[in-house]
C-alpha cells in the first residue's frame, strides 16, 4: 500500500471515521517490520492494540470451575412472572374453598344445633349440679384472688423499706 | 437447553467477556470470576435466549453491568483487592519484567483515559465490534461513540509520544 494512502487512512482513523475494513488494513500494515520512517511513530499504537486481543482465560482452570458450579447447584429458571395466570389460579382456588365451605355448612348445621341444645338442657335439668359447679368456680377464683393480693402486699412492704433507706441516706 | 448445548453456545465468546471484564477490573482473577458469574446468569435465563440468535451482545452488556456493580461495591467498602498495586517501587524484578509485557503496557495507557473512552476503544480496536453493537452495549448513541473513539485514539497517541520523549531524553 502506498504511503500516501496509508496516511489518509491514519487521519481518518484518528477522526473515528474509518470502517472496520479500513482499520483491518491499518492493523495489517503495521504488523510488518519494514515501513517508511514518517509512519514509524504510529506502529506502537497499532501493535499494542493487536496484541491485546491475544489475552485469554486460562482454559483448563476455568472449565473446571464452571463445570463444578453447574453440577453442584440447582439453578432455578428465572421466568417472567405472569400476573394473569396468578389471578386465574387464585380465582379457581377461592371458588373451590367457598364450595367446600358451603357443603360443610349444610352437613354440620343440623348436628351443631342439636349438640349445643343438649348441653343447655343438661344444665337446666339439673340446677343442683349447676349450683355446685358455680360454687366451685367462685371458690377457685377467690383463692387465686387472695394469692394475688398477698403478692401485692409484698409491694407495699417494699415501699416501706425504700422509705427507711431514703431516710437513712438523708441522715 | 442442556448444559452441553449451553456451553457450545456461549463458549465462543468467553475470551471477549474476559478481556472486557479485565478492562474494568484490571485483576485477572476478578475478571475470570465475573465471566463465571455472567455464565451463571445466562444459564438461569437460558429459556429466554433465542436459540438461533447470538447471546454475545447480551453477555457483554451483562458483563459491563456486573463490573460496574463490583467497582461501586468496592469503592463503598474501601476494598483494596480489585486494583493491583502497580507502584513500581514495590515490585520484584520479575514483576517489573512482566510489566513490560504489551498487555500491561496498554493497560497502563488506557487507565489514563476516562472510563467510557477506554471501553469504547477496547470494543472497537481490540474486539472489532461494529458501531451499532458498541452503541447497544454502552447504551450510547452512534455519534457519541464516534466522538469518544476519536478522542481515545488521539489520547493514546499523545501518551505514547510523551513516553518516547521521556525515554529518549531521560537517559
Amino acid at each position: 500500500m502506498k504511503t500516501m494512502d496509508i496516511k489518509i487512512l491514519i487521519d481518518k482513523y484518528f477522526e473515528g471515521e474509518t470502517s472496520l475494513k479500513e482499520e483491518q488494513i491499518l492493523f495489517t500494515f503495521f504488523t510488518q517490520n519494514d515501513m517508511p520512517d514518517n509512519l514509524k511513530s504510529y506502529a506502537e499504537q497499532f501493535r499494542l492494540l493487536s496484541e491485546a486481543a491475544n489475552d485469554k482465560i486460562d482454559s483448563d482452570v476455568f472449565d473446571e470451575k464452571v463445570l463444578t458450579k453447574f453440577n453442584d447447584r440447582q439453578f432455578p429458571i428465572i421466568s417472567k412472572f405472569n400476573k394473569q395466570y396468578l389471578y386465574y389460579i387464585s380465582g379457581i382456588a377461592a371458588s373451590i374453598i367457598i364450595i367446600f365451605g358451603i357443603i360443610f355448612q349444610f352437613n354440620s348445621k343440623e348436628e351443631n344445633h342439636s349438640q349445643s341444645r343438649k348441653k343447655i338442657e343438661n344444665i337446666y335439668n339439673d340446677p343442683q349440679t349447676a349450683y355446685l359447679e358455680t360454687k366451685k368456680i367462685l371458690l377457685f377464683v377467690s383463692l387465686k384472688l387472695n394469692q394475688g393480693l398477698k403478692e401485692t402486699e409484698k409491694i407495699s412492704t417494699f415501699d416501706k423499706y425504700q422509705e427507711i433507706v431514703k431516710e437513712k441516706k438523708e441522715n | 437447553m442442556d448444559v452441553e448445548e449451553f456451553k457450545i453456545k456461549i463458549y465462543p465468546f468467553k475470551d471477549k467477556l474476559y478481556r472486557f471484564a479485565k478492562r474494568f477490573l484490571v485483576n485477572r482473577e476478578e475478571a475470570e470470576d465475573t465471566v463465571q458469574d455472567v455464565f451463571m446468569k445466562l444459564w438461569q435465563k437460558r429459556y429466554e435466549i433465542n436459540k438461533n440468535g447470538s447471546a454475545e451482545g447480551l453477555a457483554m452488556t451483562m458483563t459491563k453491568n456486573l463490573c460496574i456493580d463490583k467497582i461501586r461495591a468496592a469503592k463503598y467498602i474501601k476494598f483494596e483487592g480489585i486494583y493491583p498495586d502497580l507502584s513500581v517501587d514495590n515490585l520484584t524484578p520479575l514483576k517489573k519484567m512482566e510489566l513490560n509485557d504489551s498487555i500491561n503496557k496498554l493497560e497502563k495507557i488506557l487507565s489514563q483515559l476516562p472510563q467510557n473512552q477506554s471501553l469504547i476503544l477496547h470494543l472497537r480496536d481490540i474486539e472489532g465490534y461494529p458501531f451499532d453493537e458498541i452503541a447497544e452495549i454502552m447504551n450510547m448513541t452512534k455519534e457519541n461513540i464516534k466522538v469518544n473513539l476519536s478522542r481515545a485514539r488521539k489520547k493514546v497517541r499523545e501518551i505514547l509520544l510523551k513516553k518516547y520523549q521521556y525515554e529518549n531524553d531521560g537517559y
